[in-house]
């Protein structure tokens, strides 16, 4: 029972640790969810403060979970984020790591 | 609901907190009440008929693509710079039931219409369930209560003016009329609180 116990709770060990950040976590959930979000809808959305979100937007985008595109809406700067092929496995990835170590606990 | 669910969720919720969408569809709904208007209105075999006719091949997609302009270009001024933009993900169809249950019940009465002349008085109430059978539809995507209030209002619209007898152009005329004002008014009273709550965002640099 211990060898199992063990086993579940190195299983936590294993989760993507860029993901399973609090705030990062908000974005990937997010952006998993939509097709792409300005970063106003995703500040708006975590409750993050600008320099925060950009910061962990970076990271994110650092890791080839995030694409970010800056244009522009007019003369209003647009930063369009979305996320990546390799950012939907590593979140399909955290999420079956964690639901599974979820039903063990 | 899981939080990505309630993240979709919120991303279908936020395409409606303006407003705008509404008071396009109201708008949309008023244009095809003022065609009827028109066809009760004009003699019935006069050139302007025939031509009122035709038109309606242009005037619901043509009247779609405008409000879907219009929606855009008022999101892209009013909304974006406040609260930001969200694309959302593949839409995803309607479920199977709901579709049947539309179709069939669309299918029925019309074949009831057929076989006896006299149940087109009952066209303004099939409009009413129609666009109630739409509100849920989008209620249950969005879970806002206030679409669940315009199913009702529908319904109940669709039904009084059908039992009022107006004859059928006029009773059409007025249920579009009718409906388009609710949704159209429901959508700048949203749009009023959408304004109070959400003030524009001063500096929109993010860096």
């Amino acid at each position: 029972m211990n060898e199992k116990a063990g086993d579940i709770a190195r299983s936590l060990a294993e989760v993507d640790r860029l993901i399973h950040e609090p705030a990062r976590l908000m974005i990937m959930t997010i952006l998993s969810a939509v097709e792409s979000a300005d970063f106003i809808y995703l500040q708006r959305e975590t409750g993050l403060s600008k320099g925060n979100l950009s910061s962990h937007l970076s990271r994110l985008e650092e890791a080839n979970y995030v694409k970010i595109e800056k244009t522009y809406r007019g003369k209003i700067p647009l930063t369009l984020c979305s996320l990546t092929t390799s950012g939907q496995l590593a979140f399909q990835n955290y999420r079956e790591k964690i639901m599974r170590f979820m039903e063990n606990v | 609901m899981n939080a990505l669910d309630k993240a979709k969720q919120r991303s279908f919720q936020y395409w409606f907190e303006d407003g705008l969408n509404e008071m396009g569809i109201g708008c949309l709904l008023i244009l095809l009440g003022f065609y009827f208007y028109l066809g009760a209105v004009l003699p019935q075999n006069g050139i302007l008929r025939t031509i009122l006719d035709i038109s309606l091949l242009l005037v619901i997609p043509g009247g779609a693509w405008l409000v879907s302009r219009g929606v855009k270009y008022f999101k892209e001024k009013i909304t974006y710079p406040r609260t930001g933009y969200v694309a959302l993900a593949q839409k995803r169809r309607a479920p199977l039931w709901l579709a049947g249950g539309i179709s069939g019940l669309a299918g029925a009465f019309f074949a009831a219409i057929v076989i006896q002349g006299n149940l087109l008085q009952w066209i303004p109430a099939l409009t009413g369930i129609i666009f109630c059978l739409v509100f849920v539809f989008i209620a249950a995507r969005v879970n806002l209560l206030r679409f669940f209030i315009l199913a009702s209002i529908s319904l109940a619209i669709g039904i009084a003016i059908s039992m009022g007898d107006f004859g059928l152009s006029e009773g059409t005329c007025a249920v579009y009329f009718s409906l388009g004002l609710v949704v159209l008014v429901s959508g700048a009273c949203n749009l009023v609180k959408y304004l109070r709550q959400t003030p524009a965002v001063k500096d929109p640099s993010h860096e």
